[in-house]
């Protein structure tokens, strides 16, 4: 776990996001919230961090981070949470 | 390959067997049950680490609810309107409300990610529709929605579950709990609609009780039976199907919550593995979920072999789904006839036709054409996928319930012939809460107008068709005329000149929503622009997003003489367009396309 950079963990949530959101990854801003600007409900929200957490896997507080709304507050605590 | 309609049999069942109902309130249920077997509920939390909860836990924590509630004021047939996520809490409240004399009326709750401006509207709506006097949630609403406090204007009573359990009546100060009698209501179950205002549907002790003793003895419930579920308790496939028929019926119950399932499908199989699991619920795409995001390695360990009932509702049941689950974890010792796919509304507190247990899953294949045109149900036996579907029966009728085939005037059909299916059984709501126009259009003669389109064969109950071109996404219902209207309503799109309809997913084992609108705009950007806006527009208001938009030149849109869009017709021009994005060089596909799309072009052109 110790080669993840900020620039890896954006390029694979995003990816992960745009797959989910049925877009390209550079369409996406970082103020993007999940149901208002890309459509998802929050069981597809929990989708894409299922998938990110299995990728790097680790398991996040689901507590926290339910409460997050933006993809750019996503990737802040994943950064938080895997770069140590 | 046809065979001819023979059947003059009438398309009426009726279930007759004789049952008793053991209790005669949800309260005597609970009663009996904390003495004759007080293990119940196994709540997992978040990181699936459980917690039990006896029946007796839930009567003494309960009572306790109700002692607060009426030192607050409550009073009998007061409304009160809960909201909370699966745990302890909610299965104190809900029975303590209960204890109380008064009338639970659950609700979702917002997530982290959800239209709150969309959520708060349906709160308030619900909040002065039941007229309720209390509401009760937890205190990290705070947090996630800061706005939802309003609320606290619109009740005498906002309440958090925390300080009721934090603050106990002195035994000295206890009030004697009231008799709460079978036709009193023990719950209003709003039903979701897009724009369609929410409706309160009323259902009493009486009600609830002989949906509960139904399914049990559909499915053959014993007290060493396992449930489990993951669908969200304030809803009635969790609330009745997996709280309180696992309470009635004396079996051990362990509930998830729905982002928890979401977050690792495979916390569900290995609690079903864990706990020996016999009956488990979830709509299609639950099962569609574990098939796409579990990998053998994570399950290789599983025994599934105490499974043998996997019921499958709310959502159209797709049998490829059905299929794939099985392939995929019959190595885990799953059976093979474990998928009970069932039937049922809100309206009728929650099943209304359940297969046999000898034959769980009976498919047959009929001609399509004649479904989609005809409204009559014809075998096939071709073995092209475009001339056949393959549809599921949801069985028959649980007892005491009756289920017929009627025409508009509601007259009763004959088998194979297709038409709105009628319901009629103790089970049935007494009515929508302060709405008797509403009530009448749906309650006729004692009989339950679902909306719901289907026929009966052989005394099997097959489901052909939606509510009047209803989309159902995700357990959602979504009307094509409140989309169609939105989108009209964008700078750009002609009016009227919309189409909404459901395409059927493989991929994702759902429905996907597509939405066809006519522009006169030509330039790239602004048809860009102009997918964009129609799409924030109805997200905005529905809180719901198309999942393709197709812009289409003026006139393209199919619409009956009468200037009526047809979505069907609509509906097949866009799939017939999507197979030349697939295909790619079908050229007899492209040809056939541009014809059914330009149809009216050369129509015009011939006239003139």
């Amino acid at each position: 776990m110790a080669n993840i950079t900020p620039e890896q963990i954006r390029s694979d949530f995003l990816k992960i996001i745009a797959k989910l959101a049925g877009k390209k990854a550079d369409q996406l801003g970082d103020n993007d919230r999940f149901l208002e600007d890309l459509g998802f409900d929050s069981l597809k929200s929990m989708e894409a961090i299922s998938r990110i957490s299995e990728l790097y896997d680790f398991e996040p507080e689901l507590d926290e981070i339910m409460e997050l709304q933006t993809i750019i507050e996503v990737l802040h605590y994943l950064e938080k949470h895997l770069i140590t | 390959m046809n065979i001819a309609v023979d059947s003059k049999k009438i398309a009426y069942q009726k279930n007759s067997e004789r049952y008793e109902l053991r209790y005669e309130t949800l309260i005597e249920a609970l009663e009996k049950r904390a003495v004759a077997k007080p293990e119940f509920l196994i709540f997992m939390d978040l990181k699936n680490k459980e917690s039990r909860v006896s029946a007796k836990d839930i009567l003494t924590h309960g009572k306790a609810v109700a002692q607060y509630l009426i030192g607050r004021g409550l009073k009998q047939d007061d409304k009160v309107v809960v909201m909370l996520p699966t745990g302890a809490h909610f299965a104190y409240i809900y029975f303590g409300i209960l204890l109380a004399g008064g009338v639970p009326v659950p609700v979702s709750q917002p997530a982290g990610t959800s239209n709150l401006g969309k959520y708060l509207d349906n709160l308030k709506h619900i909040i002065h529709d039941c007229e309720a006097r209390y509401f009760i949630t937890y205190e990290k609403i705070k947090v996630i929605a800061a706005s939802l406090m309003n609320i606290s204007d619109l009740v005498s009573g906002f309440l958090f579950d925390d300080e009721i359990f934090a603050n106990p009546v002195p035994v000295e100060n206890h009030k004697p709990l009231p008799v709460v009698k079978p036709d009193d209501l023990a719950l209003i179950q709003y039903t979701s609609g897009t724009t369609g205002k929410p409706k309160g549907v009323m259902l009493s002790h009486r009600n609830l009780l002989h949906n509960i003793h139904g399914i049990g003895v559909a499915s053959e419930m014993t007290p060493d039976d396992v449930g489990i579920s993951w669908l969200p308790m304030y809803h009635d496939m969790g609330l009745i199907g997996g709280f309180l028929s696992t309470l009635y019926w004396h079996i051990s119950m362990v509930l998830m919550a729905p982002e928890a399932f979401i977050f690792k499908p495979v916390w569900w199989l290995e609690n079903i593995s864990k706990y020996r699991v016999t009956m488990g619920v979830a709509p299609n795409f639950g099962y569609h979920y574990c098939v796409t995001r579990i990998d053998d390695a994570s399950s290789h360990r599983l025994d599934l072999s105490a499974w043998r009932l996997a019921l499958n509702g709310a959502e159209p049941i797709d049998r490829n789904t059905l299929t794939k689950f099985l392939e995929k974890f019959g190595p885990r010792g799953l059976r093979d006839d474990i998928f009970l796919p069932v039937y049922g509304m809100a309206e009728n507190s929650l099943a209304a036709t359940f297969p046999s247990l000898k034959n769980t899953t009976v498919v047959r294949r009929f001609n399509r054409e004649k479904i989609e045109t005809e409204d009559i149900a014809v075998d096939s036996n071709s073995e092209n996928s475009k001339e056949y579907i393959d549809l599921v029966s949801v069985g028959y009728p649980l007892v005491g319930q009756e289920v017929r085939i009627a025409n508009e005037n509601g007259e009763t059909l004959h088998e194979r012939e297709i038409g709105e299916i009628l319901v009629k059984s103790p089970s049935l709501m007494s009515g929508y809460y302060e709405n008797p126009e509403a009530t009448r259009e749906a309650l006729k003669n004692g009989w339950l107008h679902t909306g719901d389109m289907g026929f009966i064969l052989d005394g099997l109950l097959f489901i052909s068709g939606r509510k009047k071109e209803m989309i159902i996404k995700r357990g959602k219902n979504i009307y094509p005329y409140d989309i169609e209207r939105i989108a009209s309503t964008v700078a750009g799109v002609r009016l009227g000149c919309c189409a909404a309809f459901d395409v059927h997913n493989e991929n994702e084992g759902t429905e996907d929503l597509v939405l066809v609108c006519e522009t006169c705009i030509k330039e790239n950007d602004d048809l860009d622009r102009l997918k964009r806006d129609i799409h924030a527009e109805v997200l905005a208001k529905l809180g719901i997003a198309p999942d393709d938009i197709m812009l289409v030149p003026k006139g393209t849109i199919p619409k009956t003489t009468s200037g009526k869009v047809q979505r069907y017709m609509c509906k097949r021009i866009y799939l017939e367009g999507e197979l030349i994005l697939s295909q790619g060089k079908n050229l007899l596909v492209i040809v056939k396309t541009f014809l059914m799309s330009h149809f009216h072009l050369f129509r015009r052109r011939m006239r003139q």
